[in-house]
């Protein structure tokens, strides 16, 4: 939501120092800060993603709100098993369909491992909560992508007590050693 | 190949603001915990800000509550070079809170005004570049005109509420308010503006 103050922002930090200087602080509802909270636990808890998703999936505006919405809504999601926790399927747009058909949402439990797979095609892992390691020293963080190229091969492991949750943009994996 | 991509980390800056802008950066990562402190240490005064202009208490707090959303959103394309969290949330706070009270005016003179007089607001309100050239015509208004467009305009005054402020009957109100937005029309048109 864009007003026509947007357009003289250039010019306001001295104004908001003033306003800063001479507003008498008065602390909102602590209600407000719980619906806030909720909203950030809710629809909105990986909007700070949002740039990133829509680059590596190819989401339109329409279809990020979509997918956060869904993310935040419990029946969604579908249990997995181990390692994932719960997954949420999605539909990537073009341009990364044309890189690796599936994606989704992945919940993986705290402390698991994804055995050693070579992929078969294509695969992005967009870090939205926790960490994700691998035994090539890759350590990704929320924001940090691990971008697997066809017949690259890897063991993943979560290390954190909370877990992990990904974005991942996915074909074909072969398992080894099975 | 494997290869990690990683997320740039946050510049640094004096003390006080490189407190603030790391806990910006760590909200671009997801931290809700991070957002929750910049709204513990900022809330207050981009609520003092919405509520002193907004004089509503609700709509007040949908304003701060929409400020820290947009944060939350924008925070990975934060730049702490261009000035402090702070000034971005007041900066912010000040023009959703402007936004609102277009909207409420707008709505509340759209109740009071003719048919011809609603056509003439919002001809007004969609042409951002006059609004300078609005102040100045408002300022060459009678007094007992000019009165009416404030209170209706920019206090966003119901009809009632003009009228009690200005002691004047309802109907009163209805024509000064029609009285003044064709003068208005009349000056801008004479202004060349469109």
């Amino acid at each position: 939501m864009k007003g026509r103050d947007d357009e003289r922002d250039a010019e306001l930090p001295d104004w908001a120092h003033a306003i800063e200087a001479m507003t008498a602080p008065v602390t909102p509802p602590s209600a407000l800060r719980a619906r806030l909270l909720a909203r950030l636990e809710g629809p909105d808890r990986y909007r700070p993603f949002g740039a990133l998703l829509r680059q590596v999936f190819d989401l339109e505006g329409v279809a990020l709100d979509e997918l956060l919405e869904r993310a935040s809504t419990p029946s969604a999601w579908t249990p997995g098993i181990t390692p994932v926790r719960r997954y949420l399927d999605f539909s990537p747009g073009p341009s990364a369909s044309a890189l690796a058909p599936r994606a989704g949402l992945v919940t993986l439990a705290a402390g698991a491992r994804i055995p050693a797979h070579r992929h078969e095609e294509p695969e992005v892992m967009l870090v939205l909560e926790g960490r994700v390691t691998d035994n090539h020293g890759h350590d990704a963080r929320p924001g940090d992508r691990i971008v697997s190229e066809v017949g690259s091969s890897h063991t993943v492991d979560i290390p954190d007590a909370g877990g992990a949750v990904v974005a991942l943009l996915h074909g074909k994996i072969h398992l080894l050693g099975i | 190949m494997i290869a990690l991509v990683t997320v740039a980390d946050a510049e640094q800056s004096e003390l006080t603001r490189a407190d603030d802008a790391e806990l910006v950066a760590r909200a671009a990562l997801g931290d809700r915990a991070a957002l929750g402190e910049i709204y513990d240490r900022h809330a207050p005064k981009a609520h003092a800000l919405a509520l002193g202009l907004l004089r509503n208490p609700r709509e007040a707090e949908d304003v701060v509550q929409d400020v820290f959303l947009e944060l939350w959103r924008d925070a990975p394309s934060y730049d702490v070079a261009r000035g402090s969290p702070l000034a971005w949330i007041l900066v912010k706070t000040r023009s959703r809170t402007l936004d609102r009270l277009r909207r409420t005016s707008l709505r509340r003179a759209g109740d009071l005004a003719s048919p011809e007089a609603q056509r003439a607001i919002r001809r007004i309100a969609e042409s951002p570049e006059r609004a300078m050239a609005v102040r100045e015509a408002v300022a060459a208004l009678p007094d007992d005109v000019r009165d009416v467009i404030f209170h209706v305009f920019f206090l966003g005054s119901t009809g009632p509420e003009a009228a009690k402020a200005l002691d004047v009957p309802e109907g009163t109100v209805r024509s000064r308010l029609a009285r003044g937005l064709s003068s208005l029309e009349r000056a801008l048109q004479r202004r060349g503006k469109p």
